[in-house]
């Protein structure tokens, strides 16, 4: 009586999503294989330039498990080691945070506008900086300086009010999250124009916090801030396929036996913690965190459990990139980074949907 | 056998109650219609039934089970949703969307396996969307996103689908083909089928039985013979003299004219008014 049982059991095998599949995993491995050549090429880079084989000597021999016959100067040991490459480090780290959170609020949401700040997190970061900068006294513990501690806490105090304004019983209605996080970030915004202005000599510093800076970069601060990225990152990772279906909406996804709610709440969560510890030490690094989820979206594809890692790569070497830029373009000057990754993005990314710009991507 | 049985559930968004102690039983390898006037809390079961809004009194029992104490993914592979209007994400395949209905029977970190991806290609297949597997959603036409969200539904494996008006926004010729579809399917793999539908001719033809509802209670149910009848459709539509025996197969055929509705200002048949 119905057509469709008419001649469709071809016994084929269903090729189709393998070959997909496999494209994605080989573009890990390249961008794996890329951000080890980044990083090698930005720690080389510098106001004493040194060879690209000594460099990679000195990183491979600092591994552990390693050994590689040094034939260098303990000066250019010491320059690679403690001084560029936690800078290096550091760089890469916060990029892939701010991109994997970024990729995580725009799937969450499911608005390509999303940012790691949408929901209050600069803000509160920067307000918690600015009165570190503004207090008569410094302080140091658990490894975080003032200002770094000030701001960490400001960023999480921020959006925990924010979500706790947005709940509805035991749901967080997106729309109220998002307005709740744009009306609580204006007001602390508000606050720190109004400190800055009556900040007096300590503006510069101020000023140059906010649009972020590696200039300061240990070793410290890259074993106080990974633990907290790690963490978030590998729950964002574990709940990637629930992200997929939610693509759909909140109660198709329900249907499709997502407890929507609670992997809101973790990745929600998750996001917050480590795009709170990226800004805490080296400020709020604008345009990583929206763009390069989008540059690889339209490269390969929406499927999160391939955009996500694929965002956390290329968000690494983009910023690694970037403040190499940031420290060699004007040297012994040091300009923000911030402003370099968008006057280097934004023309890439420009570039990008220009090329692909008949294809709606998000 | 019941697969499907609501004891005295009402359903409320807020304070505002929807759905009044309405009960009924569906059986296994039935297709039951839900009909009954915009606002009258059709769509409402349906979401009460896939537990995405919690019944503020009464049980819904799914296969002897109360489903709350059904995990989600657990129900998700008893219990299938095509939802009225399916909002897809527009640059995932037709394929992904469909292989999403194997995501309750995965484990936490699993990927996809060829079986998993043989049964998304099967349920393609049955519902003629194989053609289009590659194609991004935003290119497909409605009834071919329809086809493709009952494609994801059937790679669920469930035994029970809700179907909420799934050809609300299609012309005749995919109504009929969306309907034939889910009928087949009904009868091939047995399964379980409750559906909203808003044109009355549609659920005589294609419903076993139908359950008429009227300001969120159950006005009457029945096979479609029992249901559709002028005294009813009076009752609940507020539109009289419509009901008429179809010239073929007589089931009850609800042929709507103009100036029929009692909403304009009428308020009693106009045989009546005549008479007093």
């Amino acid at each position: 009586m119905s057509s469709y049982q008419a001649g469709h059991s071809s016994g084929q095998y269903p090729v189709i999503g393998l070959p997909q599949r496999r494209r994605r995993i080989y573009a890990i491995i390249g961008l794996v294989a890329a951000l080890g050549g980044v990083i090698v090429f930005a720690t080389a880079l510098g106001s004493v330039r040194i060879p690209f084989a000594t460099t990679t000597g000195i990183i491979l021999d600092w591994l552990p498990g390693l050994d590689v016959a040094s034939n260098w100067q303990a000066t250019t040991e010491t320059i690679i080691l403690s001084i560029r490459l936690p800078r290096v480090f550091l760089a890469g780290i916060v990029g892939a945070a701010l991109s994997i959170a970024g990729a995580t609020y725009q799937g969450l949401f499911r608005n390509p506008l999303a940012d790691p700040y949408l929901i209050g997190v600069t803000q509160g970061a920067a307000l918690g900086a600015v009165i570190g900068f503004t207090l008569p006294f410094q302080w140091e513990g658990a490894g975080f300086g003032l200002i770094p501690l000030l701001a960490f806490t400001g960023a999480l105090a921020t959006v925990f009010i924010v979500y706790n304004l947005a709940r509805v019983g035991k749901t967080i209605p997106v729309t109220t999250l998002i307005l709740a996080g744009v009306a609580l970030g204006a007001l602390c915004s508000s606050v720190v124009s109004y400190l800055i202005i009556t900040s007096g000599e300590k503006m510069h510093g101020i000023v140059f916090w906010l649009m972020g800076s590696f200039s300061l970069s240990e070793w410290s601060e890259v074993r106080v801030v990974l633990p907290y990225i790690i963490t978030g990152v590998v729950i964002i990772l574990l709940y990637a396929r629930s992200l997929n279906v939610m693509q759909l909406d909140e109660e198709q996804a329900q249907q499709l036996g997502v407890d929507v709610e609670k992997v809101k709440r973790i990745m929600l969560g998750a996001a917050t913690l480590i795009t709170a510890a990226a800004v805490s030490f080296v400020g709020t690094i604008g345009f990583v965190g929206i763009i390069m989820p989008h540059i690889v979206r339209l490269i390969w594809g929406p499927d999160y459990r391939f955009l996500l890692p694929l965002s956390l790569l290329s968000g690494g070497i983009f910023l690694i990139l970037a403040d190499l830029v940031a420290r060699t373009a004007l040297a012994p000057m040091e300009i923000p980074v911030g402003v370099i990754t968008a006057i280097c993005g934004a023309p890439f990314f420009l570039y990008i949907l220009r090329r692909k710009r008949r294809e709606v991507f998000f | 056998m019941i697969e499907l049985e609501l004891k005295g559930i009402s359903l409320a968004y807020g304070h505002k109650l929807v759905v009044k102690d309405l009960s009924f039983r569906v059986e296994p390898g039935e297709v039951v219609g839900l009909i009954g006037p915009n606002g009258s809390g059709k769509s409402t079961v349906i979401r009460g039934l896939s537990r995405v809004i919690l019944p503020a009194s009464g049980q819904i029992y799914l296969g002897g089970r109360d489903i709350l104490e059904i995990s989600r993914p657990e129900l998700a592979r008893l219990l299938g949703v095509v939802p009225q209007i399916a909002i897809l994400p527009g640059t995932f395949t037709a394929f992904e969307i469909v292989l999403m209905g194997r995501n309750p029977h995965l484990g936490f970190l699993r990927h996809e396996s060829a079986h998993d991806i043989e049964i998304a290609w099967n349920a393609m297949e049955m519902t003629r969307t194989e053609s289009f597997a590659r194609r991004r959603v935003n290119e497909l036409s409605g009834g071919e996103i329809q086809r493709v969200v009952i494609a994801r539904v059937l790679a669920q494996e469930p035994k029970s689908v809700l179907l909420d008006e799934p050809t609300a926004s299609l012309d005749i010729s995919h109504q009929v083909d969306i309907l034939d579809l889910i009928k087949g399917l009904c009868h091939e793999i047995s399964l379980t089928v409750v559906i909203v539908l808003h044109d009355l001719n549609l659920a005589t033809q294609y419903c076993d039985r139908l359950i008429l509802m009227k300001e969120g209670r159950l006005h009457a149910q029945g096979t479609p013979e029992e249901v559709i009848n002028a005294h009813n459709i009076e009752e609940v539509y507020g539109a009289f003299d419509c009901v008429y025996p179809h010239p073929d197969s007589g089931i009850p055929v609800v042929l709507p004219k103009a100036g029929g509705s009692l909403k304009r200002g009428r308020k009693s048949r106009p045989i009546d008014a005549e008479a007093g």
